[in-house]
């Protein structure tokens, strides 16, 4: 028992777990039994599952929606989240037979009436899996689907696969189950499978190591809590001499400082560049070409919110939406000059946030 | 064991588009220079004369417009030399050296820098610019030359648009003329097939929509058609005379000066191309089009305000304020 720093900076209590070298199941483990929708929430409690996709949701809140919202959509999001990042397409390939029969059971278990499978399009063999899945005998009344989306980030982004999926359009504030949709990874969905099958909870994940200062680029799987040099070396030590570390993709991921930090549920890749990479263009002034308003997934005008938020305006805020910014980067990505305009984006929030505890 | 103090932290995203606002900026120039081309073919080298002037005073005021207001340099942006360019542009090529020089400087330094530089300006700087010196020196700044006249002795000649108001006996120029450019006119106005690859060499490059050009000249050709009762060679005319084709690709689609979004984008587009008709058909200045340029600019904060796009997912609440605010 200790303190262990967290990749986020979080100084967190942590078990040092001492391998024994020989990874053996403990005998206890056994299959939950799950007849009930209780039942399947409290075994989905207690495999510790979270949204494997990146956010780190806990997935039986997500799943333990009331009856009477009127969920009738599960989504299946098989859409990379991140450029980069293969670990869910290597879960189609490999698990297709958890993803399977997880879509079933969720389906029967809790009662959901349609479900759509969504892949992207530059993925042609995990969409031919998943269109067997799709198919399948049991589906008597083709309830469930599959789906083809464009593969443009953030496409595996909750809000943008309830709209692509069901031509809703999840309002500001709100999450997927308001209009009727629960969102789930796949990678999550077959461990589900796994666990209501072997009852071995999370204890490992798969994830991308890659970036063009890593020697080996591959996908792994790793107990949780690894050490991150540790996977590194594994995948052959840096090439080159690495300039920034990520954990998570190149969008959204985190920064880190070191490599001397776990990896956590969520964390679905370690990307490591090189200097070429990763130093930053050099920031010039904003000469409003529109460019981050082309981009915004969400249709906000980033350098209008910029401006208001130096302003410190919080009507004029709430006003150009921000509050539904998902934090995505594409704005920052597409800007000429160079603005950190996701960091831009958090402050405006803080503003409004301020103002609310006024 | 990595050295943590090695390590690059940054917020997300970490990566970023190849693109940068020189980049952006140099394509400008790039569009430019077929029209260049043509100017110094049609008005001879005095054309090269004149673009240096604005060139060279507009990239030292904005330096030194920096200096003094203790900002950092921003002279490798281009924009300077985009300006400076554009003003050349809307010059005849017989205007003193030293007038184009004020001209360059006003634009720079009142217009742009002294309302805090790229993309805070209001107005197009090459726009305020030309109509300072047109109300200050009227008389050289409505001085044309004749084209390919400049081997032999300058001759003056009148605008096809001036023709067609009656102001001058002239003949006109013929449409092939027109659209190569050989009439009277600003440097970089005439020659329309120069300004059309030009535009469509931004649109190529994504640098500028196609929805304000569109919106601008097919506003203008639609009131034309009706206002010249359907004669297609009074249209022709109208679309490739003054500055028109100059405006629409390269003036009217300045960043800082336009709208953002598409749909405020068609309003200034068609906005430009109505007033820009008014003050060809109803006012005595043949040449509507930076007049109209410069009334839109003015109300860019408007037409965003009253179009600002929807965020994702937000329902229409107008009907439930509406009904409050009674
Ligand atoms: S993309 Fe960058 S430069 Fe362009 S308007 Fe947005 S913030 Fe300004
Ligand atoms: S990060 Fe930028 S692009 Fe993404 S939702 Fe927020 S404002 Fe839009």
């Amino acid at each position: 028992m200790g303190d262990v720093k967290l990749p986020n900076g979080v100084m967190s209590k942590a078990v040092t777990i001492e391998s024994d070298g020989e990874m053996r199941l403990w005998e206890g483990i056994e299959p939950p039994k799950v007849e009930t929708k209780e039942d399947f929430i409290k075994a989905v409690r207690a495999s510790g599952l979270v949204g494997l996709g990146g956010a780190g949701f806990p997935t039986h809140i997500k799943l333990n929606f009331p009856a009477d919202k009127n969920i009738d959509t599960l989504i299946i999001n098989a859409a990379e989240c991140e450029p980069y990042i293969t670990v869910d397409y290597r879960e189609c390939m490999e698990n297709s037979w958890d993803i399977l029969s997880s879509v079933y059971t969720l389906k029967d278990i809790l009662g959901f009436k349609r479900v759509v499978i969504a892949a992207e399009d530059n993925k042609p063999e995990a969409f031919k899996v998943l269109k067997n899945i799709a198919d399948h005998k049991d589906d008597v009344d083709d309830e469930v689907q599959l789906m083809i989306l464009e593969s443009k980030y953030p496409q595996g982004a909750e809000k943008m696969m309830v709209q692509s999926a069901t031509g809703r359009r999840v309002p500001p504030g709100k999450l997927p189950a308001d209009v009727g949709c629960v969102v789930l990874n796949v990678t999550s969905a077959a461990f589900i499978a796994r666990y209501l099958k072997t009852g071995k909870p999370l204890v490992s994940r798969s994830l991308t190591v890659d970036g063009s200062a890593i020697a080996n680029p591959k996908n792994v799987r790793v107990p949780i809590g690894t050490n991150i040099s540790d996977i590194i070396d594994f995948c052959g030590g840096f090439k080159t001499e690495p300039c920034k570390i990520l954990t998570g993709g190149p969008m959204m991921g985190l920064a880190i400082v070191g490599t001397d930090l776990p990896v956590l549920k969520q964390n679905n890749a370690i990307l490591a560049f090189s200097k070429d990479d990763a130093v930053l263009k050099p920031e010039t002034d904003c000469i409003r070409c529109g460019r981050c308003a082309i981009a915004c997934p969400m249709s906000l005008m980033p350098t209008n919110i910029v401006r208001a938020a130096k302003a410190k305006d919080p009507e004029a805020l709430k006003q150009l939406g921000i509050t539904v910014c998902m934090e995505c980067g594409s704005c920052a990505f597409a800007c000429p000059a160079g603005k950190p305009l996701v960091q831009h984006m958090r402050l405006a929030k803080a503003i409004l946030r301020e103002e609310g505890n006024k | 064991m990595v050295d943590g103090k090695k390590l690059v932290v940054s917020a997300s995203p970490h990566l970023r588009t190849k693109d940068t606002t020189q980049r952006i900026m140099l394509d400008v120039v790039i569009a430019l220079i077929p029209a260049l081309i043509a100017a110094v073919v049609l008005f001879g080298p005095r054309v090269l004369a004149v673009t240096a002037t604005t060139v060279i005073t507009a990239v030292l005021s904005e330096f030194a417009a920096r200096k003094v207001m203790k900002r950092h340099n921003t002279i490798q942006d281009l924009s300077a030399v985009v300006t400076g360019l554009i003003l050349a542009f809307n010059l005849p090529v017989s205007i003193p050296l030293w007038m184009a020089a004020i001209g360059s400087f006003f634009a720079i330094v009142v217009v742009k820098q002294m309302f805090g530089g790229i993309g805070q300006n209001f107005a197009n700087p090459a726009i305020v610019a030309r109509i300072v010196l047109l109300l200050s020196f009227g008389q050289a700044m409505g001085n044309w030359t004749a084209p390919l006249s400049w081997k032999t002795d300058a001759v003056s000649t009148a605008t096809p648009l001036a023709i067609i108001g009656g102001e001058s006996t002239e003949a006109l120029p013929s449409l092939l003329d027109m659209f190569l450019g050989i009439r009277g006119g600003c440097i970089g106005e005439t020659c329309s097939l120069a300004l059309i690859v030009g535009g469509i060499y931004l649109m190529a490059r994504k640098v500028i929509s196609y929805k304000i050009p569109v919106a601008f000249i097919g506003t203008v050709a639609v009131i034309m058609l009706i206002a010249g009762k359907f004669d297609l060679e009074f249209l022709a005319y109208e679309l490739m005379g003054g500055g028109l084709l100059l405006g629409a690709f390269f003036m009217a689609t300045d960043y800082s000066t336009s709208p953002i979004k598409s749909n405020a984008k068609i309003v200034f587009g068609v906005g430009c191309g109505l007033l820009t008709c008014v003050i060809r058909l109803f006012a005595s200045l043949p040449e509507g089009v930076s007049f109209a340029i410069l009334i839109m600019n003015l109300l860019v904060p408007h037409i965003e305000t009253i179009m600002a796009p929807k965020p994702f997912g937000t329902v229409k609440e107008k009907k439930t304020k509406e009904g409050e605010a009674k």
